[in-house]
C-alpha cells in the first residue's frame, strides 16, 4: 500500500514538475538571450600563429583569435582569491604555473584545443619568494631566501627533478626577477644578476641614478631585462653568457621585443602632442633604424601598455592592455586598431536596468496638450499624424537611426553596469552590444562583507522627456578613500558635472522615494562622521515633508551591530538621530538581505482549501540577517533574524547547529529563503520561512512598522539542495501577479526553481493536485531543463541582477561573473502574450471571409424574400 | 370573440330537448322541467372551473418542473465543464425570463389570477434557488473572503527605509 502511495506521489510530482519547468525550444536559442565571454585582466599574453594565448588575473588560460578577438577556448583554473597564475609560456604546448605561496600546479595545455595534457604539483615547505620560468622544456624554480638561491630544474612534461643547485646571492630587496636562466635583483644602486648554472658568479650592472629604479622582464626571445630609472627613461640589458650588454638608446618602460623574419625589433609606445593619438615606434636592435606610426587611440580607454607582439612577414600585431583592463590589437605598419575587448566586464560591481526613452515621435504626441492655442495644437496633431503615417508606410527611420527607443512591452532596456576598474558601461538588452562606456580614473569599489560593490541609484527614469534620465554612482577614491559621486545620463553615458570627489568617506546612502520638482529622487549620503548630505542640494524642500517618515539603517560588520537612524530636518540641513541598535553579540554577521524597493505584492493572502484567507505579513521594512557564532559543542551555529529596519523589532529568529557558510539569503514578499552548508549531514540545505499575519488583517489600508500588535506566524520547511549555490536571487515582475522563480547560481549555470516547490506546506492542510499544491519533497529537483543558460556554461558567477519588464509575465535576468549572460524569464509562462507561432494572417483571413460571406448571404436572403412575397 | 366562442361551444352541446319532444313520452321518473335549468348552470360553472383549473396548472408548472430539475442537476455533477455550465445557465435564466413574462402568460386568463401569479413566481424563485444552490455547490458563487482577495489593494507604506552595510 505504501508503495502504491509513493508511486502516486511521484507521478503527481512528475506531472506537476513537467508543468512547472520551462525548457527552451531549439529554435529559441539566442532569440532573446545572449552571452559574452570574458577572460579577465590580462597578466600574461603570447602569440602563437593565429592565436593569442592569455593568462589572466582571474586565473584563466584562454586562447583568443588574433583576427577577431573572440574566445576560441577558455580554461578556468582555481579561484583567484586562493591561487594565482604565475607563469605562462608557450613551448611546444602552453605551460602554466599557478598556485599560492607553497603549493603550485604546473599544467601543460594543447594550443589548438585547450585540452589539459599534463598536470603535476610542486609542493614546498619553506614559504619564501618563488620565481618560475621555462626554457627548453625545463622549468626553473628559484627560491630566494635572502642569501641563497635554491634552484630546482624540473622536466616540464613529467615533473621529475633534473638537477638542483644552490647559488649564493645576497639581496634583501624584493625587486627580483627571473628571466629564462638569469636571476636579477635590484639592490640599492646596482642590479646584480646571475646565470642559473653550476659555479656561476654574480655580476653587477651599475646604474646612473637609483631613485625609484625598477626592473622588469623584457619580453623577447633573448634573455633581457628593462631597468627603469624614470617614467620615460629606461634601458634594456641583454644577457649573453656571463656578460651583459646594454641597448644603445634609452627606451620607454613598456618596450617589448619581437623577431621579424630574423631581425630583432623593439616596439615602444609613446605619447604625442595630440592627446588622442599614440605613437608606435619600432627599432631594429642591431642598427637602431627606426620606424614610427601615429594612430588614433580609441576614446575612453585607460593608459595602454604593450602586452605582446608578433610579426609575420613585416606585418606585426601588437597587443595593448589598458589601465581599465581593455585589450586592443593594433596592426603595425597600418597602425589600425583591429579589435577591442572590454575585459573590465569580468568584474561587475553594480548593475541597474533602465527603461529607454520614448521615440521623438511618441514624445511629441505626449506633449500635444502642452501647446498654447487651438490652432497650434491642431497643426501639431496634423504634423505628428502625418509623420506617424509615413513611419507606418515607409518604416520607421528613427528607430533605425538610434535603436535605443522604448518598445511596447519594456523588453528593450539598457543595463548600466559599473565595473571594478572604474569603468561604466551601457549595455543594450536586445543584442548585448555596448551602447556607451565611461571611464572613471582612480576609483575603486566599496568592500561589503566578502564582495566588492559600488552603489548605483536611479534618480530619474527616462519617463520625464525632455528631461534626461539620471543615475548616480557612489564609489571610493582609490588614493584617499574618500567618497566620489558621479551623475550621468544612463541612456547616452554623458555626464554633465563629471566626477565629484567628496571630502568625506561614505558610510551609506539612501534614495528617497519622493521626487522633487525636477522629478529627481533626492539622494541622502550618510558620512562616516554621521552627517547626512543631500544630492541635489536644491531638493531640500522636496524632502521636508517626508523626512520624518524616512529611516536609515547601517550594519556595522566589525562591531556586529545594526543601527537604525531617523532622518529629520533642521533648518536647511538633514540630520539623523540614532533610534535603535541591535547588538548581535559575539557572533559574526555574514549575510544581509533587504527587499527590493520596487517590489509589489499583488496577493495579500494565501487561500486555504476551506476557501478562507490566511493573510500574509508583508513588511517592506524587514531585513534578513545571518550570523555565525563559534560554539564549543556544535562547532558553528548559524542564526537567522528578521529585523524590522524602522523599529529594530526582531520579528523572527531561528538557529541551525553545525552549519557553516557560505550563507545566501533571498528575501521577498512575505518569505525568506536561505541556504547553508550543514556539517552534520554534509550537504547544502535550503530553508524557506513564510510569515503570516493570521486569518484577519489588522490594517488593510496602511502598513506601519510602528503599529505592530502581534508577532507574525511563521511556517518553515527545509530542503536538501544537491548542489553548491554561489548566489541566490528571485524573479521580479511589474505587479507581482506572476509566480516567483528562485535563481540558484551553481558552478556551471543558473537554475530556476519555482517558489511553489519551496513554499512551506501547512501541516493541517491537505496537499495534492486538487489544491494545486505539490506534496513536500525533501530534495529540491534540479532538472536540466531548469537551467536558464541551457547548454552554455557560465563560469564563476558573482551575481544575478533581476528587473521587471513592462509585460507582467516577464522579468529580465542578467547573470554576471566571468561570463555575462542575459535572458528573459517568464515564471508563469507568457500568459499575457500571444504565442510566437500565433497565425495572425489566418485569423484575419477567416474574419474577413466571414464578414464577406455574411453580406453575400444577406443579399441572397433578401432576394429570396422578395420572390416569396410575389408568389 | 364571445359570440364566436359561444357558437363553437354550442357545437358540442347535445340538444335533446328540441327533437320529437311531443312524440315520445317521458321516461319514468323524468322531470322535464329540470333539464333546461340545470343546463344553464352547468355551462357557466364548467367554463369557470376549467379556467381556474387551467390557470392553476399554469401556476404550478414551475413547481412540477422542480423534481426533474433536481434530478438533472444531480446528474450534471459538480465539475465545471461546458454542459453542466450550460444547464445551470439555462436553469438560472429561464425562470428569470418567465418571471418577467408572468403578465403575458396570465393574460389569456381573464379572471382575477393574483394568487396563481404569486404561486407561479414563487415556483420560479424556487427554481432560481435551486440554480443558485447548484452554483454554490459548483463553487461559482463569490461568497468566501478568498473570492475577493484579488481585489484587496496592498496597504500603503507609512515609513520608508534604506541603507545597508556600513562602508566605513
Amino acid at each position: 500500500m505504501a508503495n502504491i502511495r509513493s508511486i502516486c506521489i511521484i507521478t503527481i510530482n512528475l506531472t506537476l514538475l513537467s508543468c512547472l519547468s520551462h525548457a527552451l525550444y531549439e529554435d529559441q536559442v539566442g532569440k532573446f538571450d545572449w552571452k559574452k565571454s570574458y577572460v579577465g585582466k590580462v597578466k600574461f599574453a603570447e602569440f602563437d600563429a593565429r592565436k593569442l594565448v592569455v593568462g589572466t588575473e582571474e586565473n584563466v588560460v584562454a586562447a583568443l583569435s588574433s583576427k577577431t578577438g573572440n574566445v576560441l577556448w577558455r580554461q578556468v583554473m582555481e579561484d583567484p582569491s586562493e591561487q594565482n597564475i604565475e607563469l605562462l609560456k608557450i613551448e611546444k604546448d602552453i605551460i602554466t604555473v599557478s598556485g599560492n605561496e607553497n603549493l603550485w600546479t604546473v599544467r601543460s595545455w594543447d594550443v589548438g584545443t585547450g585540452n589539459l595534457i599534463t598536470e603535476w604539483i610542486i609542493s614546498v615547505d619553506k614559504v619564501v619568494l618563488y620565481k618560475f620560468d621555462v626554457k627548453d622544456n625545463n622549468l626553473y624554480v628559484v627560491a630566494h631566501d635572502g642569501s641563497m638561491l635554491n634552484v630546482r630544474v624540473f622536466d616540464v612534461q613529467t615533473g621529475l627533478v633534473k638537477s638542483s643547485l644552490q647559488i649564493p646571492f645576497v639581496a634583501t630587496n624584493n625587486q627580483c626577477i627571473l628571466v629564462q636562466t638569469y636571476y636579477a635583483c635590484l639592490v640599492h644602486n646596482v642590479v646584480n644578476y646571475v646565470q642559473l648554472k653550476d659555479n656561476s658568479k654574480v655580476s653587477t650592472i651599475p646604474l646612473q641614478s637609483s631613485e625609484n629604479a625598477k626592473i622588469s622582464t623584457y619580453k623577447s626571445v633573448t634573455p633581457a631585462i628593462i631597468i627603469t630609472t624614470s617614467s620615460v627613461n629606461s634601458e634594456i640589458v641583454f644577457f649573453n653568457g656571463d656578460n651583459h650588454q646594454k641597448h644603445i638608446t634609452p627606451v620607454m618602460p613598456n618596450a617589448i621585443g619581437v623577431i621579424d623574419s630574423g631581425t630583432p625589433l623593439i616596439f615602444q609606445l609613446e605619447g604625442t602632442k595630440n592627446p588622442s593619438n599614440l605613437l608606435i615606434k619600432s627599432t631594429i636592435v642591431t642598427n637602431g633604424e627606426e620606424l614610427t606610426r601615429e594612430f588614433e587611440y580609441p576614446h575612453g580607454l585607460g593608459k595602454p601598455e604593450l602586452a605582446a607582439a608578433q610579426c609575420i612577414d613585416h606585418v606585426c600585431n601588437l597587443l595593448l592592455s589598458s589601465a581599465d583592463n581593455a585589450l586592443l590589437l593594433v596592426r603595425f605598419p597600418e597602425a589600425k586598431v583591429m579589435w577591442t575587448r572590454e575585459e573590465a566586464l569580468s568584474k561587475i560591481v553594480a548593475t541597474e536596468f533602465l527603461e529607454l526613452p520614448v521615440s521623438e515621435l511618441d514624445a511629441s504626441i505626449e506633449n500635444e496638450f502642452k501647446g498654447g492655442n487651438v490652432i497650434s495644437m491642431f497643426l501639431h496633431r496634423i504634423t505628428t499624424q502625418c509623420r506617424q503615417l509615413s513611419n507606418l508606410v515607409f518604416g520607421s527611420q528613427f528607430l533605425a537611426n538610434t535603436g535605443l527607443v522604448r518598445d511596447d512591452f519594456g523588453l528593450h532596456k539598457i543595463i548600466v553596469v559599473a565595473t571594478k576598474s572604474g569603468k561604466l558601461f551601457g549595455i543594450d538588452t536586445l543584442t548585448g552590444s555596448l551602447a556607451w562606456t565611461y571611464r572613471l580614473p582612480n576609483v575603486k569599489p566599496f568592500k561589503m562583507l566578502d564582495s566588492e560593490k559600488m552603489l548605483l541609484f536611479v534618480q530619474r527614469t527616462a519617463r520625464y522627456a525632455p528631461l534626461p534620465a539620471q543615475c548616480t554612482l557612489l564609489a571610493e577614491d582609490s588614493i584617499t578613500g574618500n567618497g566620489i559621486i558621479i551623475q550621468f545620463d544612463p541612456i547616452t553615458g554623458y555626464s554633465e558635472k563629471s566626477i565629484i570627489r567628496l571630502n568625506y568617506k561614505i558610510r551609506q546612502a539612501l534614495l528617497l522615494p519622493n521626487d522633487d520638482e525636477n522629478h529627481v529622487k533626492p539622494l541622502v549620503v550618510y558620512s562616516d562622521k554621521g552627517d547626512a548630505f543631500i544630492y541635489p542640494e536644491s531638493a531640500n524642500t522636496a524632502i521636508a515633508t517626508h523626512a520624518s517618515h524616512t529611516y536609515l539603517y547601517t550594519v556595522d560588520v566589525n562591531k556586529n551591530t545594526l543601527n537604525g537612524h531617523n532622518l529629520y530636518r533642521e533648518g536647511e540641513n538633514i540630520k539623523t538621530t540614532l533610534s535603535w541598535t541591535v547588538n548581535l553579540g559575539p557572533s559574526k554577521l555574514v549575510a544581509l538581505s533587504a527587499k527590493s524597493p520596487i517590489e509589489r505584492v499583488h496577493s495579500q493572502g494565501r487561500v486555504l482549501p476551506d476557501r478562507s484567507v490566511y493573510y500574509k505579513y508583508v513588511n517592506p521594512n524587514l531585513l534578513a540577517v545571518a550570523t555565525i557564532a563559534d560554539d564549543p559543542i556544535h562547532k558553528n551555529v548559524l542564526s537567522i533574524y528578521l529585523i524590522d529596519g524602522v523599529t529594530g523589532f526582531v520579528a523572527y529568529s531561528t538557529s541551525h547547529k553545525r552549519a557553516k557558510g557560505p550563507i545566501h539569503l533571498v528575501h521577498s514578499e512575505n518569505w525568506l529563503v536561505y541556504s547553508f552548508f550543514s556539517e552534520r549531514f554534509r550537504r547544502t540545505e535550503v530553508v524557506a520561512a513564510e510569515l503570516y499575519e493570521g486569518s484577519t488583517q489588522s490594517n488593510s489600508t496602511v502598513f506601519s512598522s510602528l503599529a505592530i500588535s502581534q508577532l507574525p506566524h511563521v511556517e518553515t520547511s527545509s530542503y536538501i539542495l544537491p548542489a553548491f549555490p554561489l548566489t541566490l536571487a528571485v524573479s521580479l515582475t511589474e505587479r507581482g501577479i506572476t509566480n516567483k522563480f528562485l535563481f540558484f547560481a551553481l558552478n556551471n549555470g543558473v537554475v530556476e526553481i519555482p517558489w511553489l516547490l519551496l513554499q512551506p506546506r501547512f501541516a493541517n492542510v491537505a496537499c495534492g493536485p486538487e489544491e494545486s499544491c505539490i506534496p513536500y519533497m525533501p530534495e529540491v529537483p534540479l532538472p536540466n531543463e531548469a537551467y536558464i543558460n541551457y547548454n552554455q556554461t557560465l563560469e564563476r558567477i558573482q551575481g544575478i541582477a533581476v528587473a521587471p519588464a513592462r509585460l507582467e509575465s516577464t522579468s529580465h535576468v542578467l547573470v554576471y561573473g566571468l561570463d555575462l549572460f542575459y535572458t528573459r524569464v517568464a515564471p508563469s509562462k507568457t500568459f499575457d502574450l500571444l504565442k510566437e507561432d500565433f497565425d495572425h494572417i489566418l485569423i484575419i483571413l477567416v474574419l474577413v471571409g466571414l464578414v464577406i460571406v455574411s453580406f453575400i448571404t444577406k443579399y441572397f436572403a433578401s432576394q429570396k424574400m422578395l420572390k416569396q412575397a410575389w408568389k | 370573440m364571445s359570440s364566436k366562442q359561444q357558437n363553437r361551444r354550442q357545437k358540442w352541446i347535445l340538444d335533446n330537448t328540441r327533437t320529437n319532444k311531443a312524440d315520445l313520452a317521458s321516461p319514468p321518473a323524468y322531470v322535464s322541467s329540470c333539464v333546461p335549468q340545470s343546463h344553464e348552470v352547468s355551462k357557466k360553472t364548467d367554463i369557470n372551473r376549467l379556467i381556474t383549473k387551467k390557470s392553476w396548472d399554469l401556476a404550478l408548472a414551475p413547481v412540477k418542473q422542480l423534481p426533474m430539475n433536481l434530478f438533472l442537476m444531480y446528474m450534471a455533477g459538480n465539475s465545471i465543464s461546458i454542459f453542466p455550465i450550460m444547464m445551470v445557465g439555462m436553469l438560472l435564466l429561464r425562470p428569470i425570463q418567465a418571471i418577467w413574462a408572468t403578465k403575458a402568460t396570465f393574460k389569456m386568463i381573464e379572471t382575477n389570477t393574483l394568487g396563481q401569479m404569486i404561486v407561479y413566481v414563487l415556483g420560479h424563485l424556487l427554481n432560481i434557488g435551486l440554480a443558485l444552490f447548484k452554483c454554490q455547490s459548483m463553487g461559482l458563487l463569490p461568497i468566501y473572503s478568498s473570492d475577493w482577495l484579488a481585489f484587496v489593494e496592498p496597504p500603503m507604506r507609512q515609513e520608508y527605509l534604506g541603507g545597508g552595510i556600513a562602508l566605513h
